[in-house]
């Protein structure tokens, strides 16, 4: 479990690296999902239990305690939607300004600034 | 009580029907939205009357039947309610703003904006925080798409740059939740803030901190501190109008209001980083925002600053720094609102992005009037609620030891009040530019009535909040009545209006003088008089004069109010009314945009360091009203006397702290300057009057202070004099005279004695005669010849004779030559400086006076003497009722003159047992330990020899020759044209060239470059912001750092 | 109403002596200059002559109202001066209408005179009156510091602004005077008085006749007569003035006499030896060494 911890925040500096270093704006977009791909993973490590089973009540549970918490996977799943989301968004906008000034470079729509 | 829940249900079951309403009936939708909105707000409304008048408890909502921490909750206690109220309310009326842009987007747009209001409302209410976090995305997603309705390329760009910031923002957000959840276990805001605490020590710690961190860090974005925030400028900036208001008014409050719960659970560590970066965003946003040319941007500078000092305010407050923080916080919170939101509903009426064009505006009187309101709330002056949330701050901080704070937060208003007036002043003096100067402003009638809506509402909280923080608020709510209820006059006849202000003055002069005694007595008498004769200088106006008298009323009754003051915030409240007033008066002249500025800039920060005075002082109560006191009541202290001394030092234009007043004296219409110069001017002097009272001279160093005070005013008198005798503009002329003038009256308090007091108070009232008389007539001139440049006028005395008697009578009396009033005021003076032992002062004032027969015999020879010409040979005499003032003014010097014991008389008993008595009347001559005097034998002997040599004249010379103008021979040269005769121009040239050392503008220059300098760092700064996304991410890992840098030494 | 009749009536006789007195006494000046030039010079009583011959001239013009009452305000300046002081220290007659005011009353009132004269002169539209009016102005303010400087020594010294009772102060031989009590600020004084003498150097607005600027050109016939009377007086005046702040004040007319005459030789000896300053060269002046010596006194007198 360690492994996806650790992949999961090298997941998300190589997003903030992108989104730094990057000036096409897709680019920038998928900097923003990577970086969220690799919160994901962050995230479901925490109610993760070594050993233990599905949140799920059936018959035959005896220990609670050995329950993944399901919150956790909750949250992921929300943060999954509303990511996707924010990042259509993005992605529609983009595609509206690559259709007025034909440019993805991030550079290129710096009109209101100061 | 109807639960919270229908909130969400009202909004997003609506924005799910709209596209079928629309379907089914066109034109329905917008209906149904609007309703819905209602809905939403009137469940919060009813929410917040039932918790005002007590009929409900604080409601907890708990949602799957379960009780937290194992569902999520949301609550509606007091604060919640004003805020969803607050919220609800400025989205409504913003959707009725917005509603034919809306509608033309279709129903998509109405469905995005019920998701941001019931984002916000959720971001409020709920009490899980993965919660919140969810709200705030909907507020987020909303807002995005929203900013980028119109689909245009800043449009789309700008929400481009929102969504990059929101998504790194949510990713910290999500990270600190989860690594919070994991050592808390829960999700309620509540439990996760009792549990915090008890993990320090354990092994958990380790990780708590990094996760606050993120927490607070993600929030820190949203609230868009300096120097994460060129996002949210480029977002206020690109957006529609309309959305920008929402964006600044509604979204800003909500995130506030969610880092209002998230920094408990930070800890206390953090309370005091967030105060500094808030207040470091408040002053960076606002020094910024002074190179700010368009009007959007301008507003988003303001909001982002209005955030930090909201943050400054709350995490203070959650410290436990502020003890009534909460009202500071909503005041401020409701005023941003409103008047952010209203200042960008004008812009969407406008249309107009650069503030150099604003001139468009001035056309439409309502929407000037509505934007000066928002501009004054926003500014924080009274009655609008940040004016009492700022002086409680202010107070609060002081008295917490919190000094250095009080100062950021007054330089960053000061920046503040810089770049709104500057816009206004475009506005009102501007103009436009690009000659399209043919279309005028025209606001639907929905934007119309959203914009006077937002200001009544405005005007319904300043009217509640004054009530319950001023004494006697009944007394000080008088002058704005008297100018609201002027307001409604405004259609008539200029003549009528100023009757009715005259009458208004009259009147209440009659009800209140009557029962006041003391500096009250004498200051209000002063005031009301002076400022009914000044009306009655006004009644020759035939122009429109749109807003003159409401403003010129709520002047002198603003300096009425200011003499009655009994508490320090009375006093405070009176000064700032009459600042504001008088700033619309000078700016209402036609070259006044400039010197306007600049009077507001330096009144504002006179303002500031009264207030930090009064803080300073303390609970001392300080104001007039009930001096019936013997004596001094010496309740101050040193600091507290220099921060109340430097600001009334401002308003009396003391020299070095004077740049302001020439330009707004002379600038201002001629009867304004007349009243700003001769009634005005002495607000300064009462103020001084009432601090010296407090104050008296037994504290440390007030010898020092004293004295320093006094060389001020002498140093003042004699530059006032020395730069008058060198003006061209005879309007020029006399404001500097004032400023000098008023400088002897400085001089004689800081003697602090008997003689000095009288001195001032009967040179106070003898400088408002001839002041007054002398900017009558001037303005009599410059109405009738329409210049004025003295060198271009001469000879007037065969066309104005009366003009001409009043400033003759007027010179006489300022250059102190007996036998008229002014001789008076300089003997007094010489007295008091001379008990004092200050003997080179007075030799200095002595100096000064004979200087000022420089300027005086200018005025009168360079506009009434010499040659006249051609231009001018035949207008007519000034206006009657200019003429009527002045010779109600002459009458009032004669009549002083001829019996000076009727006029010091009183002065003495109003000045009273508070000094040893040092002068004494015996019969009609006035005795002072040094001297004597006896104004009505020097009347008597000069009058007698005056009469017997002028017959003596008449016998010896009956009927000399009567000659034409010309009939004048120079070297045996005759004349050519009467402008290469009339000696004028330059007049004092050996003068000017012997003081050449000491004539530079150094208090000009020194100002100028403060003021460059400070518009250089604002334009160095500004270019962090270079609209490049890339470049804001980088910006806000910075911040990030800086922030971590910050926690680190807050937590240690 | 008979004591103030009485006091007229003593005011006037002390005038007729003054008037009389500054006669002669521009002419002995006109004579020393005159000798020291090598000329001969006219006889004494020229200003009368010179009086009575503007008083029959037959042309009188004007050019307004303002013109005509010049002259008036400047006589009465003068003669106010006068009346405002005690002329001999003791005696029943000469203290004039000196109980209306002190000293300031006095120095303020010498404007009287030279603002009303200036706004006949100015309504002439005689551009080079106004040039005059201006050099005249400017270089009696810039005396003036000077000359608040030294009152102001003398009121640090003397507690009091009443001149009878600075002159009382000095009675009791010459070493009582202030030129011995207060030399720093006698010398403040003496440096101002030559400006407000407006003797040569500090004459250049009066007129000579080689620079036929100011308001004495443009007068005539009886206004010049006016004020050529009032030359006169205010002349003696001022002379009586610093006699009684810096000289001892005099106990009798003949005292008085002595006095304001070696006072005025002072006076015309310099301007004799001194070439004219320009405006400006004499505002310098004054704003440096007679500046410094004042404050100097100030502080010394002040110091006690």
């Amino acid at each position: 479990m360690k492994a996806v911890l650790v992949i999961g925040l090298l997941l998300m500096l190589t997003g903030f690296y992108g989104l730094m270093t990057r000036r096409n704006m897709i680019k920038m977009v998928l900097s923003v999902a990577i970086t969220e791909v690799g919160l994901q993973m962050v995230m479901i490590t925490a109610g993760f239990i070594r050993g233990g089973t599905a949140p799920i009540l059936t018959e035959d549970i005896t220990e609670l305690a050995s329950f993944v918490d399901p919150v956790p996977q909750a949250l992921v799943l929300t943060a999954i939607v509303i990511g996707v989301a924010v990042n259509a968004l993005m992605l529609a906008f983009i595609i509206r300004m690559y259709g007025k000034r034909g440019s993805l470079d991030v550079r290129d729509y710096t009109d209101s600034k100061w | 009580m109807v639960t919270p829940i229908y909130i969400f249900i009202i909004a997003l079951g609506i924005a799910f029907l709209l596209p079928l309403l629309e379907r089914a009936k066109k034109g329905a939708a917008e209906t149904v939205f609007l309703a819905a909105l209602s809905g939403i707000a009137l469940i919060s409304w009813h929410w917040l009357f039932s918790l005002l008048t007590g009929r409900c408890e604080i409601g907890e909502i708990f949602t799957a039947g379960f009780r937290p921490p194992f569902s999520i909750n949301l609550r509606v206690g007091m604060e919640e309610a004003v805020f969803t109220s607050a919220i609800n309310l400025a989205t409504l009326a913003g959707a009725v703003y917005l509603i034919r842009e809306l509608s033309g987007r279709g129903t998509k747009s109405m469905m995005l904006y019920l998701l941001f209001v019931m984002g916000m409302n959720g971001m409020v209410l709920t009490r899980d925080i993965f919660n919140l976090f969810v709200f705030m995305e909907i507020t987020g997603i909303a807002s995005y798409a929203l900013v980028a309705l119109r689909l245009d390329t800043k449009g789309l760009t700008a929400g481009f740059k929102y969504a990059i910031a929101g998504s790194l923002a949510s990713i910290f957000m999500l990270l600190g939740i989860i690594v919070i959840y994991m050592i808390t276990g829960t999700l309620n805001i509540d439990s996760i803030a009792s549990r915090m605490v008890s993990f320090s020590g354990t092994a958990a710690a380790g990780f708590v901190a990094p996760a606050v961190f993120m927490l607070v860090f993600a929030f820190m974005i949203e609230m868009k501190q300096f120097p994460a925030n060129g996002w949210a400028l480029d977002v206020y900036d690109s957006a529609a109008p309309g959305i920008s208001a929402m964006i600044s008014a509604g979204s800003a409050g909500a995130a506030l209001f969610a880092i209002y719960k998230i920094l408990p659970i930070a800890g206390e560590g953090w309370y005091m980083a967030a105060a500094i970066t808030g207040s470091v965003t408040f002053v960076a946003a606002n020094l910024i925002g002074l190179k700010q040319e368009r009007a959007g941007r301008l507003l988003g500078y303001s909001s982002i600053g209005q955030m930090g000092l909201l943050l400054t305010v709350v995490s203070l407050g959650l410290k436990g720094s502020l003890p009534s923080w909460q009202l500071i916080a909503v005041g401020l919170f409701i005023n941003h609102l409103l008047a952010k939101a209203g200042l960008f509903w004008l812009t969407g009426i406008t249309g107009e992005d650069r503030i150099r064009n604003w001139g468009v505006i001035a056309r439409r009187p309502f929407l000037l009037m509505m934007m000066g309101l928002f501009m004054a709330a926003l500014s924080g002056f009274p009655p609008f609620p940040a004016f009492w949330s700022k002086w409680t701050l202010v107070m609060s901080m002081f008295s917490g030891g919190m000094k250095v704070w009080v100062v950021f937060i007054l330089l960053g208003s000061l920046f503040e009040v810089a770049y709104l007036f500057r816009w206004f002043g475009y506005a009102v003096r501007g103009g436009v530019e690009d000659g399209e100067s043919g279309d005028i402003v025209k606001g639907t009638p929905e934007k119309t009535a959203v914009i006077f809506f937002g200001a009544a509402l405005l005007t319904a909280v300043a009217y509640y909040m004054m009530g319950k923080m001023i004494d006697n608020s009944t007394l000080m709510l008088m002058p704005l009545v008297g100018a609201a209820g002027l307001l409604l006059f405004e259609r008539f006849d200029p003549r009528v209006r100023g009757i009715v202000s005259l009458a208004a003055v009259l009147y209440y002069g009659y009800m209140i003088i009557p029962g006041l005694s003391g500096m009250p007595l004498f200051f209000n008498s002063f005031f009301l008089g002076g400022g009914a004769i000044m009306l009655l200088a006004t009644l020759h106006r035939r122009t429109a004069s749109r807003g003159f008298y409401p403003m010129l009323l709520l002047m002198i009754g603003s300096l009425s109010a200011l003499a009655l003051s009994s508490t320090s915030l009375q006093f405070f409240y009176a000064w700032e009314l009459m600042t504001f007033s008088s700033y619309i008066l000078v700016l209402r002249g036609k070259k006044a945009m400039k010197p306007a500025l600049l009077y507001m800039v330096f009144s504002a920060a006179g303002a500031y360091l009264v207030m930090a005075g009064f803080a300073s002082a303390g609970g001392t109560v300080f104001g007039g009203a009930g001096d019936g006191i013997a004596g001094m009541s010496g309740s101050l202290q040193m600091l507290p006397f220099i921060l109340l001394a430097a600001g009334f030092l401002v308003k009396v234009a003391g020299m070095g702290l004077h740049v302001w007043a020439p330009g707004a004296y002379a600038e201002a219409e001629d009867d304004s300057s007349a009243i700003i110069s001769s009634i005005l001017s002495k607000a300064g002097v009462l103020g001084f009057v009432f601090l010296f009272i407090k104050a008296g001279t037994a504290f440390t160093g007030s010898t020092y202070l004293y004295s320093t005070i006094g060389w001020i005013g002498a140093i003042t008198a004699f530059f006032g004099a020395l730069y008058a005798a060198m003006q061209e503009d005879a309007k020029k002329l006399l404001a500097w005279s004032s400023i000098g003038q008023v400088g002897y009256m400085i001089l004689g308090l800081a003697a602090m004695n008997q003689i000095g007091w009288v001195a001032a108070l009967y040179h106070s009232v003898s400088h408002f005669m001839f002041k007054g008389l002398l900017f009558l007539a001037v303005a009599g001139v410059v109405y009738r010849t329409g210049t004025r440049n003295m060198y271009e006028m001469g000879g007037l005395i065969k066309r104005m004779p009366m003009s001409f008697i009043s400033v003759m009578i007027g010179i006489i009396a300022l250059s102190g030559v007996p036998p008229l009033t002014g001789f008076g005021g300089k003997w007094l003076l010489y007295n008091a400086l001379i008990e004092r032992g200050w003997y080179l002062q007075a030799a200095l004032a002595f100096f000064s006076s004979t200087v000022a027969f420089l300027y005086c015999f200018r005025l009168v020879h360079a506009i009434f003497l010499g040659q006249a010409k051609p231009a001018f040979r035949k207008i007519k005499e000034a206006p009657r009722s200019l003429i009527a003032a002045q010779y109600i003014l002459i009458m009032a010097i004669m009549m002083f003159s001829m019996k000076p014991s009727i006029l010091i008389k009183p002065i003495m008993g109003i000045v009273g047992e508070r000094f040893d008595t040092l002068l004494t009347w015996q019969a009609n001559t006035l005795y002072s330990p040094f001297g004597y005097w006896n104004g009505f034998a020097v009347m008597m002997v000069v009058c007698a020899l005056f009469a017997i040599l002028l017959v003596i004249l008449l016998l010896i010379s009956p009927k000399p020759q009567k000659v034409k103008q010309f009939n004048i021979v120079f070297a045996a040269e005759r004349p050519e044209t009467p402008e290469t005769t009339h000696y004028a121009w330059k007049f004092f040239t050996p003068y000017e060239r012997a003081f050449s050392g000491i004539l530079k503008p150094a208090a000009t220059r020194f100002w100028n470059a403060v003021g460059e300098w400070a518009e250089a760092v604002a334009a160095m700064s500004r270019h962090i912001y270079s609209g490049n996304t890339g470049a804001y991410v980088v910006q806000i890992f910075i911040f990030g750092i800086l922030l971590f840098i910050l926690s680190r030494g807050g937590l240690s | 109403m008979m004591e103030v009749l009485k006091q007229a009536g003593y005011s006037l006789a002390t005038l007729m002596v003054v008037m009389n007195y500054g006669l002669l006494l521009v002419g002995l000046v006109t004579i020393i200059v005159a000798r020291v030039h090598g000329r001969i010079g006219p006889p004494i009583w020229q200003p009368y002559i010179n009086i009575l011959k503007t008083l029959s001239m037959r042309t009188a013009l004007s050019h307004g109202i303002m013109f005509y009452l010049g002259p008036v305000f400047r006589i009465v300046g003068g003669i106010g001066l006068l009346f405002f002081m005690p002329v001999v220290y003791g005696s029943s007659w000469m203290q004039n209408f000196s109980f209306a005011g002190d000293v300031i009353l006095v120095v303020y009132f010498v404007f009287f005179g030279m603002l009303g004269m200036a706004l006949g002169a100015a309504e002439s539209g005689h551009p080079y009156s106004a040039i005059g009016i201006m050099r005249g102005l400017a270089q009696n303010t810039a005396a003036e510091l000077p000359f608040a400087l030294a009152l102001m020594a003398l009121a640090a010294q003397h507690q009091t602004l009443s001149i009878t009772d600075i002159v009382a102060a000095q009675q009791g031989g010459i070493a009582h005077w202030n030129m011995i009590t207060n030399p720093v600020a006698t010398l403040a004084g003496m440096l101002a008085f030559f400006g407000m003498m407006m003797h040569s150097p500090f004459d250049v607005h009066l007129a000579p006749q080689e620079i036929p600027i100011g308001p004495p050109t443009e007068f005539h016939s009886s206004y010049l007569a006016l004020m050529q009377t009032n030359r006169s007086i205010f002349h003696a005046a001022k002379l009586i003035l610093f006699m009684n702040l810096f000289f001892g004040g005099a106990t009798s007319i003949f005292v008085m006499v002595v006095k304001t005459f070696a006072l005025l030789m002072v006076v015309v000896f310099a301007g004799v030896v001194f070439p004219r300053y320009r405006v400006e060269q004499s505002i310098r002046w004054f704003i440096r060494i007679p500046l410094a010596v004042g404050i100097l006194a100030v502080v010394i007198s002040a110091w006690k």
